[in-house]
């Protein structure tokens, strides 16, 4: 089973790479998405990929007219 | 076109599958801001719920992804039974199915470490952050090192609300 993998609470070489890491989440912007709902963060999420779809589906409809 | 969650949870809830939502889109309803293109879900493997997820996805013509096109995959309850996780391609968007995953075990492993979660209107069973974290964790990629500082810093900041 692959559940028997131990997690272990000691710390490793892998606790350090996570904290340099850390160091560079912005979390004004994670403070901020903590003040909605779960629902609304998966729709806020939602209508950034509808966003993004867009945004790329207008830039390829550029490049092939030019 | 409708959000990964849009088009499968609504799909989920009314063939009552039995599935708990993980990876990206389990990290954005913690509050995660890291994007992703596919959905996570591990079901479980009962054979009432195999039945159930077949009847659920098999309309959108579930295909191996990044198979070569042609071969003859079926998706039925033997095919589900031959094998554990199946990433896949569908009309309505990629999605994971997980029979196992390293660091939680099976669905019902995994069961108390969910919650009830209501997203548009639907809901279904979703990852804690907690056991989210130890998830990618044991999964040990690189890749997942951003995302798993960004998951602990969700966690340190919702401690100190």
């Amino acid at each position: 089973m692959c559940d028997n993998v131990a997690i272990e609470k000691q710390t490793s070489s892998i606790d350090a790479i996570i904290e340099i890491y850390k160091k560079d989440v912005d979390r004004t912007l994670l403070r901020e998405n903590l003040k909605l709902t779960p629902s609304q963060r998966v729709e806020k999420f939602g209508e950034f990929l509808r966003q993004q779809a867009e945004i790329r589906g207008a830039f390829q409809k550029s490049v092939k007219e030019s | 076109m409708p959000s990964l969650i849009e088009a499968f949870f609504p799909l989920f809830e009314k063939h009552n599958v039995d599935c708990i939502l993980i990876g990206g889109w389990a990290a954005t309803a913690h509050g995660s801001l890291r994007s992703t293109v596919d959905i996570n879900f591990v079901y479980s493997r009962t054979s009432d719920n195999l039945d159930r997820l077949v009847t659920a996805l098999a309309p959108h013509h579930p295909y191996l992804r990044g198979a070569p096109s042609g071969l003859p995959f079926v998706f039925d309850q033997a095919t589900l039974r031959a094998g554990l996780n199946f990433t896949l391609t569908t009309d309505i968007g990629d999605i994971d199915l997980l029979g196992e995953v390293t660091g939680g075990g099976d669905y019902h492993r995994l069961l108390p470490f969910s919650v009830q979660l209501e997203v548009l209107g639907f809901t279904c069973r979703c990852v804690t952050l907690e056991k989210l974290i130890q998830l990618k964790r044991a999964a040990g990629r690189p890749k997942d090192f951003e995302a798993i500082a960004e998951l602990e810093a969700l966690r340190e900041e919702r401690e100190a609300r």
